[in-house]
């Protein structure tokens, strides 16, 4: 995904068909996509903006998004993704000293 | 009354001996039961100055003490003898309680009394285990050399069945509480059976409460485990279909024949499952390995009044059962959170008793899969001796086929 609020918004209507449900569109969504995209280049960038998308879609009940709905939730889905990504590169590097404390003992 | 000869042979014992510290070292103070002031006088005057009262100073402060010459036998004969007698007394009592329990209460409740009561006299008339560690060098050079002789021996506990893990552990030791995190449906469970698969084909014996799944399932599952696809899946025995019979007992027959039992505790077989029955079950099965599942489901015989205070006091009774009884005990924690719990293993923050898990445990070890993925990632949250470690193990837990993995 390019980090464009066209793109934004294509990914929230993409993603919420995928879930069954609807994004709901209004006028003055596209201003406040530009936003959005201005706080996702200085949180992470385009991956984390997918990444909150898809967690968004995914954990929400209502079977109508709107993109409000999204902005008020944004600040602790961009917190947890941080922390899991930062967890995840933790374990990739805990996997990679043990297999070479592993070949160590081996040797 | 015989008792109290029992009880005041002791303490004259001990003024003839001049010396408190075998009976303290042996913790006799639950061996008196009618003159337990005299016994706390006379500790407490050992401890004020350094000595032993004389009789006479006794006399003066207990008029019913009695001048007992006890130069026959030595200071433990005593000991051994006040132990034995307050015990029977204490049984005696327990007894007594139990039969008016049994007609107050019913059997459920005088059950439990019984179970609790048998544990604390145990525990309380047994001596702590003191160990001269300069004098029993011999024993320590003897056990390296057995494990250091023998590759399939050389870690002290007992295997895990992962290289990782007990290269960084040293396996399953006695004494050890380990504990497995995840979220729910994580495949904790299946974790700790292969644990008690692997003990159990290395020739240990494990025992395994279970307050989850029935004796079916666990048996299922177990075989699932042992049998790595070889001859069925687990959804074939669960649904009955796909392996012959007759297979499947030729499979069982030698595999389990003559082999360590492996007992299962299951939550239709008792009425509370709280730390005394756990306790209890140790006893009755003598383990060599001990798995709690889960550690929510568990009741606090102490009545601990928040959940974060019941799964403190069992956390802690764990670890002390572990150590007491000198077998490693596996407990499962699911950890829950609100909303949405991500893609990752829990962290030891995320666990509401996390502060007493983190003194209890000698290992914590968290596991995590994707939703209806095979690819589990195991990573140690609290190790208490040796390195941290992780590693990615491909699981198909219906064929029980597996892999430890490093590069996925």
């Amino acid at each position: 995904m390019n980090l464009t609020g066209e793109a934004l918004i294509t990914c929230l209507t993409n993603t919420a068909e995928a879930n069954g449900k609807i994004f709901f569109q209004t006028e003055k969504d596209e201003v406040n996509a530009e936003r959005l995209v201005k706080f996702f280049a200085a949180n992470g960038g385009a991956e984390v903006a997918q990444q909150c998308v898809e967690r968004f879609i995914r954990n929400e009940r209502q079977p109508v998004i709107f993109l409000l709905d999204f902005v008020v939730k944004i600040g602790t889905i961009v917190e947890e993704i941080k922390i899991e990504n930062q967890d995840r590169e933790e374990f990739k590097r805990l996997v990679r000293q043990t297999q070479e404390r592993m070949k160590g003992d081996n040797n | 009354m015989i008792t109290i000869n029992y009880e005041m042979s002791l303490l004259n014992s001990l003024i003839d001996a001049e010396s408190i510290v075998p009976a303290v070292e042996q913790n006799v103070d639950e061996s008196f039961i009618d003159h337990k002031d005299i016994w706390e006088f006379v500790h407490g005057y050992y401890s004020k100055y350094s000595k032993l009262p004389t009789k006479s100073i006794v006399k003066n402060e207990f008029r019913e003490f009695e001048f007992i010459d006890t130069s026959a036998a030595p200071l433990q004969f005593y000991i051994d003898e006040a132990r034995k007698h307050a015990l029977s007394e204490n049984v005696r009592t327990t007894l007594h309680d139990t039969i008016q329990i049994l007609r107050d209460s019913g059997p459920n409740a005088a059950l439990n009394f019984v179970a609790m009561n048998s544990l604390r006299l145990m525990k309380n008339t047994g001596a702590l285990k003191d160990t001269n560690l300069t004098g029993d060098y011999l024993e320590r050079v003897e056990d390296f050399k057995v494990r250091y002789e023998d590759p399939e021996k050389n870690i002290m506990g007992i295997p895990s069945g992962f290289d990782v893990i007990d290269k960084h552990f040293g396996g399953w030791q006695k004494g050890d509480f380990i504990v497995i995190l995840g979220w729910t449906g994580s495949g904790k469970s299946w974790f700790s059976r292969l644990f008690a698969a692997n003990a159990w084909m290395a020739g240990y014996s494990p025992l395994i409460i279970s307050l989850e799944m029935n004796k079916e399932q666990e048996g299922y599952r177990l075989d699932t485990i042992l049998n790595q696809g070889e001859t069925f899946r687990n959804s074939d025995l669960m649904f009955g279909r796909g392996v012959n019979p007759e297979a499947y007992e030729d499979w069982a027959k030698r595999t389990f024949q003559n082999r360590p039992p492996i007992h299962l505790v299951t939550s239709d077989g008792i009425e509370a499952a709280n730390q005394n029955v756990v306790e209890a079950k140790v006893e009755q099965y003598q383990p060599d390995l001990l798995i709690l599942d889960y550690h929510g489901l568990f009741d606090d015989a102490k009545k601990g009044g928040t959940e974060t205070e019941r799964a403190k006091n069992l956390s802690k009774d764990f670890k002390r059962i572990a150590v007491r009884h000198n077998i490693p005990v596996i407990d499962i924690a699911a950890v829950t959170m609100d909303g949405n719990h991500g893609e990752r293993a829990p962290a030891l923050a995320e666990v509401a008793w996390s502060k007493q898990l983190a003194y209890d445990a000698d290992l914590v070890m968290a596991v995590h899969r994707n939703e209806e993925s095979n690819l589990f990632e195991v990573v140690s949250r609290k190790v208490r001796r040796g390195h941290p470690f992780a590693f990615y193990l491909q699981w198909d837990l219906d064929s029980g086929k597996r892999e430890e993995l490093f590069d996925v």
